[in-house]
């Protein structure tokens, strides 16, 4: 494996790759820091972008908008108390009462140094563990891979929004539309109208934008119409009175370092469980392991520790079950998983075998962009404040030309263009009407494996299902399906 | 906004669904897809109907668990809002897609971004029609020099 890393490390430390990760990072940290954007508003609109690149400065670009993102949350929430990204919302609580007394920058300070610290162990993580995890989803057959696909479905559900029958709804509508084009064994032509726009299926990259990024734009263009106050000039609080954070200060709290930055590997590993969740988790531990609970919310440092690096070890674990099983940890993975569809890369079990080369590639080029986020975000403080007061009117109308560019590119037809309106136009009502978009989009990315390894199951022990009871592994993910699922609906 | 125009959207929402999963069933799987290629193959419409069939009873589900569980609402808008901004993104759809092909990517991108920072509230005029013309001419100059995509 360290031999492996370290030809990864000599095929990334190249003048392209360098630029093209700090590029994603400092875009990631710029679209993160407007509130209403995000990381994965960055990612859906920039995926496009990498298509004319080769795979690794392509996929290592895409990581460095989504660490950059994840950290660019923080700033609005510490100056603004107006959270970029909702993973953030925890550090508004105790980030903005250290701005109002004065120590903005220490706030960015602290929020930037954990964000690195956490990424960079989730890192070391997915390292170690790809490997151990692709060896056992091997072992997995297509009856073991259509449970394992059920179950992350079950948690998607359960988890993503606040009714498990709205998730369930969305993720197979999106596995339905999955259908679309051309059926994955015969070849035949399914609800296609005979139309060659749609025998490869519905655009992923069209559906992706027009759900996550330009319904998220439509959303807030439509609030703003009906609240312009939130267009008024809004001013910084004032970052220099007190500027000074030492290594030995923050690494003071290495405790709250380390165990924010497990529960945010932890949460990354399993599919649907999302940032936002590791974010208040590890605020809820580490203000439970506090000698001082109550300081908590009154500009206690380690409320931003626990938030940035828990939230910022999701980006790196969240790829152990990307990479090992093809399933993604949650909907910036499955981005990812479009990402290296689009360059030819298969993710699965059979990824690292097939495509070593690449994955220790960009194994070693997450661990440069540590590297480049820490020197980007610390030489940046002064300006990302800035880029935090843009008025939406200013910056949200542009992004919907940047979703019609990204989305007009790979294939350079309107058609996909159209695509991407109509699935805005969905993304639009379900976030209205409370159904999940993010279920649809990885039900989506989804379907086409699930009903792959379901019609294998079929034909391989011809449709008799009782076999599960012969494979522990399926009757286990069947067992914790339906835990996961009667949970949710008995908490609603 | 009452409760009840929420569970109002609810109720429609989940219909909607039904009704489209419905109609996936009865015509669009069925009739759009092409029959397997021997009669050992499971048939093409299999998945498709499966999907549609799991779609038609969770909204079912939903219904009943709003209508007899007296499930939490979790939509936030009336059907009459939601109606409303889907007519006007669909006008403006069609407005940008047609004219995209006759009047060309940069008039285009000039306007939306223009008329979108007006009706958001921005009135920095000078501010955003230079945001307008820059950004436009920079995104269709960098498609073209960078990826050789020459924008409508």
């Amino acid at each position: 494996m360290i031999e492996n890393l370290l030809l990864g490390f000599e095929a990334a430390f190249t003048m392209t790759n360098l630029l093209f990760i700090a590029a994603g990072i400092t875009l990631g940290i710029v679209i993160g820091a407007i509130p209403g954007l995000g990381s994965v508003t960055a990612l859906a609109v920039l995926v496009p972008v990498t298509f004319y690149m080769s795979p690794v400065p392509a996929i290592a670009f895409l990581v460095g908008v989504n660490k950059g993102g994840t950290s660019g949350g923080a700033i609005p929430a510490i100056l603004l108390n107006s959270p970029g990204t909702p993973e953030a919302a925890a550090s508004a609580m105790d980030g903005y009462p250290m701005a109002k007394r004065g120590e903005a920058t220490r706030a960015m300070k602290f929020a930037l140094y954990s964000s690195v610290t956490g990424d960079t162990i989730s890192d070391f993580l997915l390292i170690f563990l790809v490997v151990p995890f692709a060896a056992i989803a091997l072992q997995f057959g297509p009856l073991e891979y259509t449970t394992v696909l059920l179950f992350a479905f079950a948690l998607l559900a359960g988890i993503s929004g606040r009714s498990p029958i709205k998730g369930l709804v969305a993720i197979f509508l999106g596995v339905f539309l999955s259908t679309i084009g051309l059926d994955p064994v015969d070849s035949t032509s399914r609800m296609t109208f005979d139309n060659v726009n749609l025998f490869d299926g519905i655009p992923l990259t069209a559906l992706a934008i027009g759900t996550l990024a330009l319904a998220s734009i439509l959303e807030q263009m439509f609030d703003l119409k009906r609240d312009p106050a939130q267009n008024r000039k809004v001013t910084k609080l004032a970052m220099q009175a007190n500027t000074r954070l030492s290594p030995n200060e923050f690494f003071g709290y290495w405790k709250t370092i380390g165990r924010s930055a497990l529960i945010g590997s932890g949460v990354g590993m399993l599919p649907g469980l999302g940032v936002t969740l590791a974010a208040f988790l590890s605020y809820g531990a580490a203000r439970k392991a506090s000698s001082e609970p109550d300081s908590f919310g009154n500009g206690n440092p380690e409320g931003i520790i626990a938030t940035e690096a828990a939230n910022s070890a999701v980006v790196g674990s969240n790829l152990i079950p990307t990479i090992a099983l093809g399933v993604p940890g949650n909907i910036a993975a499955a981005l990812l998983i479009g990402a290296f569809i689009i360059h030819g890369i298969v993710p699965g079990p059979f990824m690292l075998t097939m495509h070593g080369d690449v994955i220790y590639a960009l194994f070693a080029s997450m661990i440069m962009a540590n590297f480049i986020h820490l020197v980007i975000g610390r030489l940046g403080i002064p300006i990302w404040a800035n880029v935090a007061i843009i008025p939406k009117g200013l910056v949200l109308p542009p992004v919907i030309l940047m979703c019609i560019v990204g989305v007009y590119l790979p294939g350079q037809s309107l058609f996909d263009v159209w695509i991407m309106f109509i699935f805005a136009a969905v993304g639009l009502v379900m976030r209205r009407t409370g159904f999940p978009v993010v279920c649809l989009v990885i039900g989506f990315l989804l379907g086409n494996m699930l009903e792959t390894s379901l019609r294998q199951s079929m034909l391989l022990y011809k449709s008799d299902f009782s076999v599960i009871l012969e494979s522990p592994i399926a009757l286990g993910f069947l067992f914790l399906t339906f835990f996961v699922l009667s949970r949710a609906m008995l908490k609603r | 906004m009452p409760d009840s125009s929420i569970f109002r959207t609810e109720i429609v929402t989940a219909a909607c669904l039904a009704a489209v999963a419905t109609l996936a069933l009865v015509w669009l799987v069925p009739v759009n897809t092409q029959p397997a290629a021997s009669e050992l193959d499971i048939s093409p419409a299999f998945f498709p109907m499966l999907a549609a069939t799991l779609v038609l009873v969770l909204s079912l589900a939903l219904i009943a668990e709003l209508v007899f569980l007296s499930a939490k609402s979790t939509a936030s808008h009336s059907i009459k809002t939601i109606v409303s901004e889907l007519v006007i993104w669909g006008a403006v759809t069609f407005v940008m897609l047609a004219c995209l092909p006759e009047v060309g990517f940069i008039a285009v991108s000039t306007t939306v971004i223009v008329l979108g920072g007006i009706a958001m509230g921005y009135r920095r005029w000078w501010v955003l029609t230079s945001l307008a013309i820059v950004f436009s001419v920079t995104v269709d100059f960098g498609a073209w020099n960078i990826f050789t995509v020459d924008l409508p």
